[in-house]
């Protein structure tokens, strides 16, 4: 995965570390964690050699890695989570106690901004709030060296925010920080020094003043990118898909829009303001209890077999759960939409599989060592690639998808933005879920946003600005007020 | 810390538990309109005897279960652990309680080490690494006691004042199994360690990452419910006063994992509790005595235990799912209410 990769990492600093998926970057961090062993070299923390110790040592030694996804334990509580790996006698006086646990953990999620109770169980908390769990899980240790693996990936700008306020104020307290981003922006925001991977390989290591975002992204993919597209017309094509005051308790409440042919409709928000779950609704897949979802020949759909048979996709935001098949290889992944296409009766015709699936593969331009390589081993961003890339020959007239780019790198960022306008403009109807500022107004014709489960409003043209978003998002007044 | 729990919790706890105690009242409710001589105080204490010996093994297989894991052995090891003290108790009259105790639960121990080890180190999985454990101790008990049963008349009386003696209106058996059950409660609500058990099942990727001992965990809740295998072998003894080497203990595995299943631990891991086991165990025990107090032929017995089992896990599962449903949104509510 690496190649005599140099990393040096001064005290005190915030040190990211960029590169297309699949360049190490992940990699790179577990082995300073411990959670990947290493073939050749060395591994040095605080002077002494840390490269085959375990992970225990290694976290004792005040070490943390925040995880892409938060790995917590869903049927404990936040409290049980974030106490379950303390020792019992943690200074030599002082026995462990609920008490004073569940006292710690709601000062430093209270530091963190965070509202819910601690005795609310895990499973219960939105992806955002598992990951403040995580994090507090972290910081309850004294704390040298904190590495977080794309924090940022679903959080909300405000969540965002706070975010780096934590981290700043950790990193003042002599915490060194290894941040690993996509968002450039936010890596140039928060970060001293940045490390710039590519393919395994070191390319350069930039401080942050002597760089901007478009040489960083030269750096990243040797290839420049254009960020601000060409001209959106807007599909006019007709409505193809009109929700009507569609319920689902607790989450979606009282919803209607309309998308028309060939237009990319965004759906902004904040995390958990019901917009994933607004998706799922109209896909036939989440219990409604009112409303309409009506397609422009009339006809109603109400279950997932309707929904495909009428040509609509979802892609979900957790690609490991619900989009792919992690244990099965990249070809099987691409041809089991397809299998109408590449069967013969109720035949697998292998050799079809194996041309269709090149050819998406190829199209996507997904990394990978060979086709039969299992899904699991993608990086994030390839993952994202093959469950976009399977639905591609499927016809799809509306095109439901959940955080495009989460966790997903500029190179294939871009792959995938291309593909979405290229299909809006051959008369696909994309219906797009995103927190990524900047996808959802380069992307979107209209955006609406949502806001505890109702449409808080529809920003059309000129009303489109990232204020404009966020305002409605957070249901700010004109005061200022939040919340 | 339940206390000040978000009161949804409580009362869905409650109320799962609550489902299966109905389901016991009726079927106490049936026996007894049927058969007036289910309650008579002889046949009370028969299945309360039989269901302290289930609690006890099934507070430690509730761990097993927690973290992933499922021990097909108990029924084996029971037998094992109480046919080792039989034969110490046989060769040796005057062998101090105690110690014929903490024999049985040094052979039942030894039992659930063999198993942690190879689930743990081996790598096995515990439904295959158990059920070769299952034959291979079944056979041990054979082995050492060649093929001979201890006789009610080898059996200490000190042994048999277990069952039958009450220190406090309930005999030392039941004692044995309400300490247990308390104990296992205990540990896995209110320690550390119990809560690093149910996470390994919640999430064992995760556990590793946060560098819990994974492999010494597995090992210890395997020793429990082998140590508890032995003290419930002691049980057995106590309440039988004979060990036949073919029948000490077999098929115990079946009514344990039913009453652990049963009282709501999600064979998946990650969650259950020790009073829904206790219940679990309550509902097995009064159901297989009922039967046949009532006169059920043994060929229908069968069919009707695993029915009712069926009927008791699918309506739990159903009131459970609903009651989850509701209250994860309403904590949802209360979040988008803020």
């Amino acid at each position: 995965m690496l190649h005599n990769i140099n990393f040096e990492l001064k005290q005190g600093e915030i040190h990211a570390v960029v590169g297309e998926n699949g360049a190490g970057k992940s990699t790179l961090v577990k082995i300073i964690a411990g959670l990947v062993p290493v073939d050749a070299g060395q591994v040095v923390f605080e002077s002494t050699d840390r490269t085959f110790a375990n992970i225990r040592e290694i976290q004792n030694s005040g070490v943390a890695l925040i995880h892409q996804e938060p790995r917590l334990f869903p049927d404990l509580t936040v409290l049980e989570n974030v106490s379950v790996d303390r020792q019992v006698k943690e200074d030599k006086k002082k026995r462990f106690s609920w008490s004073a646990a569940e006292e710690e953990t709601r000062r430093l999620l209270d530091d963190l901004g965070c509202s819910f109770s601690v005795h609310s169980p895990v499973k219960a908390l939105s992806v955002a709030d598992q990951q403040m769990v995580d994090m507090v899980s972290a910081l309850r240790k004294r704390l040298k060296l904190l590495i977080v693996d794309e924090p940022t990936a679903s959080l909300t700008p405000t969540e965002v925010d706070r975010l780096f306020i934590t981290l700043r104020k950790l990193n003042a307290q002599g915490v060194t920080i290894i941040f690993i981003g996509h968002r450039l922006e936010e890596v140039l925001e928060i970060s001293d020094r940045i490390t710039i991977l590519k393919d395994g390989e070191l390319v350069t290591v930039k401080s942050k003043s002597e760089t901007n975002e478009d040489e960083l992204i030269r750096l990243m993919v040797g290839r420049n990118i254009d960020g601000t597209s060409e001209g959106k017309e807007i599909g006019k094509g007709g409505v193809v898909l009109r929700v009507e005051n569609l319920i689902s308790p607790g989450f979606v409440a009282d919803v209607s829009f309309e998308v028309n042919r060939g237009e990319i409709l965004g759906i902004g928000g904040l995390v958990g303001a019901g917009r994933s779950e607004l998706l799922e609704t109209i896909f036939g897949l989440r219990k409604r209890t009112g409303g309409r979802v009506v397609l422009n020949q009339g006809e109603e759909i109400t279950t997932v077999h309707q929904a495909i048979d009428a040509k609509v996709a979802l892609v979900p935001e957790d690609r490991a759960h619900n989009g792919l098949a992690l244990n099965r290889s990249i070809n099987e992944n691409l041809v089991i939409t397809n299998l109408s296409l590449t069967s013969r009766r109720s035949w697998r015709n292998f050799k079809r599989e194996r041309v269709l699936g090149g050819e998406l593969i190829e199209k996507f331009r997904v990394k990978l060592s060979f086709a039969s390589q299992l899904v699991r081993e993608l990086s994030g961003g390839n993952q994202q690639k093959v469950s976009l890339a399977k639905w591609l020959k499927r016809n799809v007239d509306i095109l439901l998808i959940d955080e495009p780019s989460r966790g997903v790198d500029v190179g294939s960022k871009f792959e995938i933005h291309h593909f979405l306008k290229d299909s809006a403009r051959n008369g696909m109807s994309v219906v797009m879920v995103s927190s990524d500022m900047r996808e959802l107004i380069e992307l979107s014709h209209r955006i609406l946003v949502m806001r505890n489960g109702h449409v808080a409003g529809i920003l059309t043209g000129s009303e489109v600005s990232e204020e404009a978003v966020l305002r409605l998002a957070s249901g700010l007044t004109t005061s200022g007020k939040t919340r | 810390m339940a206390k000040n729990s978000i009161s949804g919790v409580s009362v869905l706890l409650k109320k799962r538990e609550f489902g299966i105690f109905i389901f016991i009242v009726l079927l106490l409710v049936i026996f007894g309109s049927l058969e007036p001589r289910f309650f008579r105080a002889d046949n009370l204490n028969a299945i309360l005897s039989s269901v302290g010996i289930l609690m006890v093994v099934g507070a430690g297989q509730t761990l097993v279960i927690v973290t992933r894991n499922i021990d097909l052995s108990v029924g084996s090891t029971l037998g094992f652990s109480a046919m080792v003290m039989g034969m110490v108790a046989r060769e040796n009259p005057d062998f101090p309680l105690v110690g014929l105790i903490l024999i049985a639960l040094v052979a039942g121990g030894v039992c659930g080490l063999i198993n942690g080890l190879l689930v743990s180190y081996g790598k096995i999985p515990s439904i295959i690494a158990t059920l070769g454990t299952l034959a291979i101790f079944r056979g041990a008990v054979f082995l050492v006691s060649d093929n001979v049963q201890i006789d009610p008349n080898d059996v200490p009386q000190a042994v048999i004042n277990l069952a039958t003696t009450s220190p406090i209106r309930i005999s030392w058996l039941l004692i044995f199994a309400i300490v247990s059950i308390l104990l296992v409660h205990y540990i896995s609500s209110k320690t550390l360690l119990g809560k690093r058990i149910y996470a390994i099942g919640s999430n064992p990727e995760g556990a590793v990452s946060r560098g819990l001992s994974f492999d010494r965990i597995t090992i210890l809740v395997f020793v429990s419910v082998g140590v508890l295998a032995g003290l419930g072998g002691v049980l057995y003894t106590a309440r039988y006063a004979t060990i036949n080497p073919a029948d000490v203990g077999r098929g115990l595995e079946f009514d344990v994992i039913s009453a652990v299943v049963i009282g709501g631990t999600n064979i998946f891991g990650g969650s259950g509790t020790a009073f829904g086991t206790a219940l679990g165990c309550i509902l097995i025990g009064v159901l297989s005595n009922g039967l046949t107090v009532v006169g059920v032929s043994p060929f229908w017995k069968a069919c009707a235990t695993g029915l009712l089992i069926l009927a008791a896990v699918a309506i739990d599962n159903f009131v459970r799912r609903k009651q989850e449903e509701r209250f994860l949104l309403e904590i949802r509510n209360q979040r988008t209410a803020e």
